[in-house]
């Protein structure tokens, strides 16, 4: 052999190789060729309307929007949990539920009417 | 050079490499649009001398991806109890035959290609893939390790292997 290092078989190999690349590529269907446009013309529009994206929000916004957000989280936190809390009007006081659980003070309750007349009478007598 | 003008440079041969990876033209070509549009998605406003590399990492990345999902679609073939194992001849078949487009060019060069073709067919996939991308996008070492996501020593290895065999197929022809 007379190629003992194998650089003259590579630049061959390498020739022959970049040859048949073209080759292949000159056999290429034309359906395929179309598909491939196609498929090219697709990823040059996305990649042109996602740097419209990009142009409408500059690099910078991003960390100065993070941060407005947390402070934004911090500060409602914060408002929340130093905000007294008031007494709701519809929540019922105990009173009313002690009340409500005796059955016998409501049944005095009901009659309240009857007993207030008849201390009306009994002072008229 | 614009972007539009290196895709439409590379789009042949990311497809003619998918092509030899998958011998499937559907699959080779479902292979270079996903590649497509995540190098125009994800680094269309990179530098372009970064688009060559980046490119291919993206493109090998998807042809690994395809032989995972084949090989386990494969297993899976296996196990079912009518499967005949007609999947790869079928594949074989409908990998395109080498034409010359070039009618005057001497027989035996044609005869050398076609050797050459079918000696690229038949390499394993990182050697095909270690092979094409220093052979035909002209990647050096360090470039190749980046688009196959390996170590430049791994590439030298697959290089080397893949050399040896396209030797020991094509040494009475050139």
């Amino acid at each position: 052999m007379n190629d003992p290092s194998g650089k003259l078989f590579e630049e061959k190999l390498q020739s022959l190789s970049l040859q048949l690349q073209d080759n292949q590529a000159c056999d290429i269907d034309e359906n395929i060729i179309q598909r491939l446009r196609e498929s090219r013309l697709q990823a040059i529009n996305n990649s042109r309307s996602g740097n419209a994206i990009t142009l409408n929000f500059p690099a910078w916004l991003a960390p100065v929007s993070t941060v407005t957000a947390y402070a934004s989280v911090a500060l409602i936190a914060a408002s929340l949990w130093l905000m007294p809390i008031a007494p709701t009007k519809n929540t019922l006081p105990l009173d009313d539920l002690a009340l409500f659980s005796a059955s016998e003070e409501l049944e005095f309750y009901e009659n309240l009417d009857f007993y207030i007349w008849l201390e009306s009478d009994n002072d008229a007598s | 050079m614009q972007f539009d003008q290196f895709l439409e440079n590379s789009e042949r041969r990311a497809y003619q490499m998918a092509l030899y990876a998958t011998r499937n033209s559907e699959e080779a070509l479902d292979i270079v649009q996903d590649a497509m549009l995540k190098l125009a998605d994800k680094y269309a406003d990179r530098p372009s001398n970064e688009w060559g590399p980046l490119f291919h990492r993206i493109l090998q990345s998807k042809i690994n991806d395809w032989h995972r999902r084949q090989t386990v679609r494969r297993k899976w073939l296996q196990l079912l109890p009518f499967s005949t194992g007609e999947e790869n001849d079928d594949l074989i078949e409908q990998a395109p035959e080498l034409k010359s487009c070039k009618p005057d060019d001497k027989l035996e060069q044609n005869r050398a290609m076609e050797i050459l073709d079918n000696a690229i067919k038949n390499l394993p996939q990182r050697q095909q893939q270690a092979f094409l991308l220093r052979s035909w996008e002209g990647l050096n070492v360090a470039e190749t390790a980046a688009a196959m996501n390996c170590s430049q020593g791994s590439v030298k290895t697959h290089y080397s292997r893949a050399i040896h065999s396209l030797r020991e197929s094509l040494e009475e022809h050139i």
